[in-house]
């Protein structure tokens, strides 16, 4: 049960993906992120979902590491692009000015090629970004992470933060697990067996405690911190900071170059969509 | 109390938002998950500072890529996508709800103050589906939330009922004993 509930991890390696700091991944990930997700140019698209698949392949992630997030995210996309077409059949037509149907439905649920394309292009905007983010958490050290915002700006304070959080979370869940079983040992029943109202209290029942757990380890980790003299200057070194090389700035730059990509697309497409019926 | 446990406090609460988003249980086959309830227990229990630098700490892990968002997705896709408008509105929930709840408040203020968080919710949520996701104003309302009413007024009465006890419990320390 713990094992399932576990995030993804950093995985050691020697991939160049490896190499790279984790600054200017974090750079590369959010702007290619955002360009994939603000275009609907298809081509554009399908050369990103392309290109994070080959990345995919290149940081050697193995499928089983990752296959229940991936079904997770899956699932969820799916849901998402089903969501779509049942409260917006008729998107596509207006979006793309023509009407092709390939099924006549009931009312306005047929199926038209613009609406199977509109969501062709909403299936490659996952395909883009979930390998992309994938391979950021798993090919960077989770302490890194907190170096990394540093470097693109954020306070070291906010930064830290974010370690504080990645550090904790996988603690919380092992202890939300560990009262959980204290109380259905205590005779608590939470499983399906137990009727609704019983089975929301006794969630209940497992967050006070929860809570006040939180709370001691918060105290905690101040007063450490504090007799660390954490915060007592405007900056620090980091351990595990790496400072950018050649291959860093290359990859900025290919994120740089891919995002006014897709912006002169915009200009050549006269929007964010492209349009074969245009 | 000090700057380090304002800064520790918020980690440690978007690490809460995390695992207790990740829980849901069903009645019938509709799924019903605990992140809107985890946003507003924090935004009861925490000062206002607090309450949304917790959250922002949330959605900044989520834009990273982790799966810490409800369902166990997350990645900038969350952020712009369809359902975005929701995530962005739990920031007004932390922030207006905090403010209006006290410890030593009736519990009819913390469900009203709950109450109007949420409703700020749903609006980003409406407002994110129709200019994110392209559904016409009355789909977006029938989708995004008509079928949430009820669940939603299930939560809030549990983090009203939940924040009883903790006040109490939590009026020891100094920096509850001040909210």
């Amino acid at each position: 049960m713990l094992n399932q509930q576990k995030l993804i991890g950093y995985h050691a390696g020697t991939t160049f993906l490896h190499r790279l700091s984790g600054a200017s991944k974090l750079i590369f990930f959010l702007v290619v992120s955002v360009a994939a997700m603000v275009s609907y140019d298809t081509r554009f698209l399908l050369f990103i979902a392309l290109a994070s698949l080959a990345l995919f392949r290149l940081s050697h992630i193995r499928l089983r590491d990752i296959s229940f997030v991936l079904a997770f995210a899956g699932a969820f996309a799916a849901l998402n692009i089903l969501m779509v077409y049942l409260f917006a059949p008729q998107y596509a037509v207006e979006i793309y000015g023509a009407k092709d149907v390939l099924w006549t439905g009931f009312g306005a649920y047929n199926l038209t090629s613009q609406e199977l394309f509109y969501l062709l292009n909403l299936l490659l905007k996952y395909f883009s970004t979930i390998p992309l983010a994938l391979i950021f958490l798993m090919t960077t050290q989770p302490s890194q992470f907190a170096s990394s915002l540093n470097q693109i700006g954020i306070s070291y304070k906010i930064a830290y933060a974010v370690s504080l959080t990645l550090r904790y979370i996988p603690d919380l869940q092992e202890e939300f697990y560990l009262i959980k079983m204290s109380q259905e040992a205590r005779g608590l029943e939470l499983s399906k067996k137990a009727k609704l109202a019983q089975r929301v209290k006794g969630n209940l029942q497992i967050i006070t405690p929860l809570i006040f757990s939180s709370l001691e380890r918060i105290n905690t980790i101040a007063t450490a911190m504090e007799l660390r003299r954490f915060g007592k200057n405007k900056k620090r070194t980091w351990y595990t900071y790496q400072a950018f090389g050649k291959l860093d700035f290359l990859v900025m730059a290919l994120a740089a170059a891919l995002f006014l990509l897709s912006l002169s697309l915009f200009a050549v497409n006269q929007g964010r969509f492209y349009n074969p019926w245009a | 109390m000090n700057k380090t446990f304002s800064l520790v406090l918020p980690a440690i609460g978007a690490a809460l938002l995390a695992v207790l988003s990740q829980l849901s249980f069903s009645i019938g086959p509709v799924p019903i998950t605990l992140q809107t309830f985890a946003v507003g227990l924090l935004a009861t229990v925490f000062k206002s500072r607090e309450a949304v630098l917790s959250v922002a700490l949330y959605l900044l892990l989520g834009a990273l890529g982790l799966p810490v968002f409800a369902g166990g997705s997350g990645g900038f896709q969350a952020l712009l996508g369809p359902n975005a408008g929701y995530l962005w509105a739990y920031l007004l929930f932390a922030l207006v709800t905090s403010s209006l709840t006290h410890k030593d408040r009736p519990f009819y203020v913390t469900f009203a103050a709950n109450l109007l968080g949420d409703a700020l919710v749903f609006v980003g949520g409406v407002l994110g589906l129709h200019l994110l996701g392209g559904f016409e104003w009355s789909y977006a309302f029938s989708v995004g939330v008509t079928p949430f009413i009820l669940p939603d007024l299930l939560k809030i009465a549990a983090i009203t009922l939940i924040s009883i006890p903790l006040f109490k419990s939590l009026s020891f320390h100094p920096y509850f004993s001040r909210k």
